[in-house]
Protein backbone atom coordinates (compact mmCIF):
# COMPACT_ATOMS: atom_id res chain seq x y z
CA UNK A 1 0.00 0.00 0.00
CA UNK A 2 0.96 3.67 -0.90
CA UNK A 3 1.96 5.94 2.14
CA UNK A 4 -0.29 8.21 1.38
CA UNK A 5 -3.41 5.65 1.97
CA UNK A 6 -1.78 4.68 5.34
CA UNK A 7 -3.85 7.42 7.33
CA UNK A 8 -6.95 6.87 5.54
CA UNK A 9 -7.21 3.35 6.74
CA UNK A 10 -6.86 4.20 10.16
CA UNK A 11 -9.15 6.96 9.85
CA UNK A 12 -11.82 4.14 8.73
CA UNK A 13 -10.46 1.43 11.43
CA UNK A 14 -10.67 4.03 14.01
CA UNK A 15 -14.53 4.74 13.30
CA UNK A 16 -15.17 1.05 12.51
CA UNK A 17 -14.33 0.33 15.90
CA UNK A 18 -15.53 3.05 17.87
CA UNK A 19 -18.69 2.08 15.87
CA UNK A 20 -18.44 -1.45 17.11
CA UNK A 21 -17.57 -0.92 20.71
CA UNK A 22 -20.37 1.71 20.84
CA UNK A 23 -22.90 -0.49 19.67
CA UNK A 24 -22.09 -3.68 21.74
CA UNK A 25 -21.32 -2.01 25.32
CA UNK A 26 -24.65 -0.16 24.34
CA UNK A 27 -26.30 -4.01 24.63
CA UNK A 28 -24.40 -4.40 27.72
CA UNK A 29 -22.87 -8.00 27.05
CA UNK A 30 -21.07 -10.28 24.45
CA UNK A 31 -23.65 -10.67 21.77
CA UNK A 32 -24.22 -13.44 19.38
CA UNK A 33 -26.97 -13.23 15.76
CA UNK A 34 -27.41 -9.83 17.22
CA UNK A 35 -26.48 -8.30 13.93
CA UNK A 36 -27.32 -8.65 10.73
CA UNK A 37 -25.14 -11.43 8.42
CA UNK A 38 -25.55 -9.01 5.78
CA UNK A 39 -23.54 -6.17 7.13
CA UNK A 40 -21.24 -8.19 9.19
CA UNK A 41 -17.25 -8.52 8.19
CA UNK A 42 -16.02 -12.12 7.62
CA UNK A 43 -15.97 -15.15 5.36
CA UNK A 44 -19.40 -16.73 4.67
CA UNK A 45 -19.63 -19.89 2.53
CA UNK A 46 -21.88 -20.40 -0.15
CA UNK A 47 -23.77 -22.96 0.89
CA UNK A 48 -24.12 -22.76 4.94
CA UNK A 49 -23.93 -26.06 6.73
CA UNK A 50 -27.18 -25.80 8.25
CA UNK A 51 -28.85 -24.75 5.04
CA UNK A 52 -29.50 -21.16 6.62
CA UNK A 53 -28.57 -18.17 6.64
CA UNK A 54 -25.03 -17.42 7.61
CA UNK A 55 -24.30 -17.14 11.71
CA UNK A 56 -22.99 -14.39 12.81
CA UNK A 57 -20.27 -15.24 15.47
CA UNK A 58 -20.03 -13.44 19.00
CA UNK A 59 -18.01 -10.83 18.83
CA UNK A 60 -15.21 -8.73 21.46
CA UNK A 61 -16.16 -5.32 21.44
CA UNK A 62 -18.07 -5.21 24.45
CA UNK A 63 -14.92 -6.17 26.29
CA UNK A 64 -13.16 -3.51 24.77
CA UNK A 65 -12.28 0.29 25.14
CA UNK A 66 -10.79 1.79 22.05
CA UNK A 67 -7.50 4.10 23.05
CA UNK A 68 -6.14 5.41 19.22
CA UNK A 69 -5.81 4.26 15.91
CA UNK A 70 -2.29 5.93 14.43
CA UNK A 71 0.56 5.39 11.98
CA UNK A 72 4.32 5.15 12.22
CA UNK A 73 5.38 4.79 9.12
CA UNK A 74 3.85 1.73 7.36
CA UNK A 75 2.76 0.22 10.74
CA UNK A 76 -0.67 0.75 12.07
CA UNK A 77 -1.09 0.57 15.70
CA UNK A 78 -4.30 -0.22 17.35
CA UNK A 79 -4.35 0.98 21.04
CA UNK A 80 -6.75 -0.49 23.67
CA UNK A 81 -7.75 -1.61 26.89
CA UNK A 82 -9.06 -5.23 27.67
CA UNK A 83 -11.69 -4.38 30.26
CA UNK A 84 -11.96 -8.17 31.90
CA UNK A 85 -8.12 -7.82 32.89
CA UNK A 86 -7.99 -3.78 32.41
CA UNK A 87 -4.64 -4.37 30.38
CA UNK A 88 -3.30 -1.77 27.74
CA UNK A 89 -2.68 -3.37 24.23
CA UNK A 90 -1.14 -2.61 21.12
CA UNK A 91 -1.87 -4.31 18.05
CA UNK A 92 0.57 -3.94 14.94
CA UNK A 93 0.15 -4.36 11.24
CA UNK A 94 2.34 -3.61 8.34
CA UNK A 95 0.11 -1.65 5.86
CA UNK A 96 3.00 -1.86 3.04
CA UNK A 97 1.74 -5.79 2.76
CA UNK A 98 -1.41 -4.93 1.46
CA UNK A 99 -3.19 -3.72 -1.88
CA UNK A 100 -4.25 -0.09 -2.09
CA UNK A 101 -7.39 -0.88 -1.33
CA UNK A 102 -8.40 0.92 2.13
CA UNK A 103 -11.39 -0.35 2.89
CA UNK A 104 -10.96 -3.63 1.50
CA UNK A 105 -7.55 -3.47 4.60
CA UNK A 106 -9.70 -1.60 7.18
CA UNK A 107 -12.04 -4.67 6.71
CA UNK A 108 -9.70 -7.08 7.02
CA UNK A 109 -7.27 -5.17 10.33
CA UNK A 110 -10.55 -5.03 11.74
CA UNK A 111 -11.30 -9.27 11.18
CA UNK A 112 -7.81 -10.26 12.22
CA UNK A 113 -8.21 -8.54 15.70
CA UNK A 114 -11.65 -9.77 16.37
CA UNK A 115 -10.37 -13.25 15.98
CA UNK A 116 -7.28 -12.58 17.83
CA UNK A 117 -9.69 -11.37 20.45
CA UNK A 118 -12.12 -14.28 20.63
CA UNK A 119 -9.05 -16.77 20.30
CA UNK A 120 -8.79 -19.51 23.67
CA UNK A 121 -5.46 -18.21 24.41
CA UNK A 122 -5.97 -14.23 24.49
CA UNK A 123 -5.57 -11.83 26.56
CA UNK A 124 -1.86 -13.97 26.74
CA UNK A 125 -1.36 -14.51 22.46
CA UNK A 126 2.20 -16.05 21.74
CA UNK A 127 4.25 -13.10 20.26
CA UNK A 128 3.07 -10.78 23.39
CA UNK A 129 5.61 -8.20 24.48
CA UNK A 130 5.22 -5.72 27.57
CA UNK A 131 6.33 -2.35 27.09
CA UNK A 132 6.42 -0.31 30.01
CA UNK A 133 2.46 -0.09 30.72
CA UNK A 134 1.51 -1.19 26.85
CA UNK A 135 1.40 -4.88 25.69
CA UNK A 136 2.47 -5.18 22.18
CA UNK A 137 0.69 -7.87 20.31
CA UNK A 138 2.06 -8.89 17.61
CA UNK A 139 0.56 -11.26 14.67
CA UNK A 140 -2.45 -13.40 14.91
CA UNK A 141 -2.70 -16.68 17.40
CA UNK B 1 -2.95 -36.93 -1.35
CA UNK B 2 -5.69 -35.97 1.47
CA UNK B 3 -9.63 -36.19 1.83
CA UNK B 4 -11.69 -33.66 3.51
CA UNK B 5 -15.41 -33.89 4.08
CA UNK B 6 -17.79 -31.18 3.51
CA UNK B 7 -20.74 -29.93 5.55
CA UNK B 8 -18.32 -30.25 9.20
CA UNK B 9 -16.56 -33.22 7.72
CA UNK B 10 -19.79 -35.00 8.07
CA UNK B 11 -20.33 -35.22 4.39
CA UNK B 12 -19.19 -35.68 0.99
CA UNK B 13 -15.32 -36.54 0.96
CA UNK B 14 -13.64 -34.69 -1.52
CA UNK B 15 -10.30 -35.74 -2.71
CA UNK B 16 -7.55 -33.18 -2.52
CA UNK B 17 -4.66 -34.77 -4.41
CA UNK B 18 -0.87 -33.54 -5.10
CA UNK B 19 -1.65 -32.84 -8.54
CA UNK B 20 0.94 -30.76 -10.30
CA UNK B 21 1.17 -27.38 -11.19
CA UNK B 22 1.39 -25.35 -14.84
CA UNK B 23 -1.18 -25.02 -17.35
CA UNK B 24 -2.73 -28.41 -17.01
CA UNK B 25 -1.83 -28.59 -13.42
CA UNK B 26 -4.77 -29.67 -11.05
CA UNK B 27 -4.97 -30.70 -7.54
CA UNK B 28 -3.19 -29.13 -4.70
CA UNK B 29 0.52 -28.20 -6.41
CA UNK B 30 -1.79 -26.39 -9.30
CA UNK B 31 -3.83 -24.60 -6.56
CA UNK B 32 -0.76 -23.59 -4.77
CA UNK B 33 1.74 -22.62 -6.80
CA UNK B 34 -0.19 -21.49 -10.02
CA UNK B 35 -2.88 -19.36 -7.44
CA UNK B 36 -1.29 -19.10 -3.71
CA UNK B 37 -3.66 -21.26 -2.23
CA UNK B 38 -2.84 -23.24 0.68
CA UNK B 39 -3.99 -26.76 1.71
CA UNK B 40 -5.55 -25.97 4.78
CA UNK B 41 -7.58 -23.23 3.28
CA UNK B 42 -9.45 -25.58 0.39
CA UNK B 43 -10.02 -27.92 3.23
CA UNK B 44 -11.54 -25.36 5.05
CA UNK B 45 -13.78 -24.04 2.69
CA UNK B 46 -14.86 -27.82 1.70
CA UNK B 47 -15.24 -28.24 5.41
CA UNK B 48 -17.66 -24.76 5.83
CA UNK B 49 -19.84 -25.53 3.08
CA UNK B 50 -23.11 -28.09 3.48
CA UNK B 51 -22.61 -29.69 -0.40
CA UNK B 52 -21.22 -28.30 -3.56
CA UNK B 53 -23.05 -26.69 -6.21
CA UNK B 54 -23.35 -28.88 -9.67
CA UNK B 55 -22.15 -26.79 -11.99
CA UNK B 56 -22.89 -27.14 -15.88
CA UNK B 57 -19.93 -28.68 -17.08
CA UNK B 58 -20.54 -31.32 -14.08
CA UNK B 59 -17.90 -30.07 -11.69
CA UNK B 60 -18.97 -29.00 -7.90
CA UNK B 61 -17.95 -25.43 -6.76
CA UNK B 62 -17.34 -25.18 -3.37
CA UNK B 63 -16.51 -21.40 -2.26
CA UNK B 64 -16.56 -18.96 0.76
CA UNK B 65 -16.95 -14.72 0.19
CA UNK B 66 -15.28 -12.75 2.55
CA UNK B 67 -17.46 -9.74 3.40
CA UNK B 68 -16.51 -6.34 4.65
CA UNK B 69 -19.62 -4.79 6.70
CA UNK B 70 -22.14 -6.55 3.98
CA UNK B 71 -20.13 -5.89 0.63
CA UNK B 72 -18.42 -8.89 -1.18
CA UNK B 73 -14.81 -7.75 -1.35
CA UNK B 74 -12.50 -11.41 -2.52
CA UNK B 75 -14.33 -15.02 -3.25
CA UNK B 76 -12.19 -18.27 -3.17
CA UNK B 77 -13.32 -21.34 -5.23
CA UNK B 78 -12.90 -24.97 -5.25
CA UNK B 79 -13.66 -27.13 -7.88
CA UNK B 80 -14.03 -30.82 -7.35
CA UNK B 81 -14.27 -33.41 -10.51
CA UNK B 82 -16.38 -36.50 -8.91
CA UNK B 83 -15.60 -38.64 -12.19
CA UNK B 84 -12.37 -39.88 -13.09
CA UNK B 85 -12.25 -36.61 -15.38
CA UNK B 86 -9.30 -37.06 -18.30
CA UNK B 87 -6.30 -36.62 -16.22
CA UNK B 88 -6.69 -38.75 -13.82
CA UNK B 89 -3.78 -40.92 -12.90
CA UNK B 90 -5.52 -44.01 -11.57
CA UNK B 91 -9.23 -45.16 -11.86
CA UNK B 92 -10.34 -43.18 -8.82
CA UNK B 93 -12.30 -40.10 -8.91
CA UNK B 94 -10.03 -36.58 -9.70
CA UNK B 95 -11.15 -34.94 -6.58
CA UNK B 96 -10.13 -31.16 -6.53
CA UNK B 97 -9.31 -29.78 -9.93
CA UNK B 98 -8.74 -26.36 -9.32
CA UNK B 99 -9.16 -23.46 -6.97
CA UNK B 100 -8.60 -19.69 -7.10
CA UNK B 101 -9.50 -16.46 -6.13
CA UNK B 102 -11.62 -13.68 -7.74
CA UNK B 103 -11.98 -10.35 -6.88
CA UNK B 104 -15.03 -8.35 -5.94
CA UNK B 105 -15.56 -7.36 -9.49
CA UNK B 106 -15.94 -11.63 -10.04
CA UNK B 107 -14.66 -11.16 -13.36
CA UNK B 108 -11.25 -13.30 -13.47
CA UNK B 109 -9.38 -15.17 -11.53
CA UNK B 110 -6.60 -14.11 -9.74
CA UNK B 111 -3.66 -15.07 -7.26
CA UNK B 112 -5.06 -15.56 -3.53
CA UNK B 113 -3.77 -12.56 -1.31
CA UNK B 114 -1.85 -13.99 1.59
CA UNK B 115 -4.16 -12.63 3.69
CA UNK B 116 -7.20 -15.02 2.53
CA UNK B 117 -4.43 -18.09 4.04
CA UNK B 118 -4.27 -16.11 7.05
CA UNK B 119 -8.16 -15.76 7.80
CA UNK B 120 -9.48 -19.45 6.71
Amino acid sequence: MRTALMPTVATEIERDLRAMVAAEQDQGAVSEGQSSPEDATGWYPFAPRDGGPPIVPPTPWADVDLLGVTTAGSLLVITFRWRPSGQTFAHTSDLSEFDDEPRLTAGIIEYQLQRLLLSSRWPNPPGSLTVGSVTVVTGLV
Amino acid sequence: MGVESDNGGRGHAVWVRQGRSGSSGFGYLHAYVDHNLDLHTIETVIRNNSHGIRQSNGRYLYGEVFRVKGRPTQYVEVYEERGRGSGSPDKNEMGVVTAYCRSSSYTEENLCPDWVNDTL
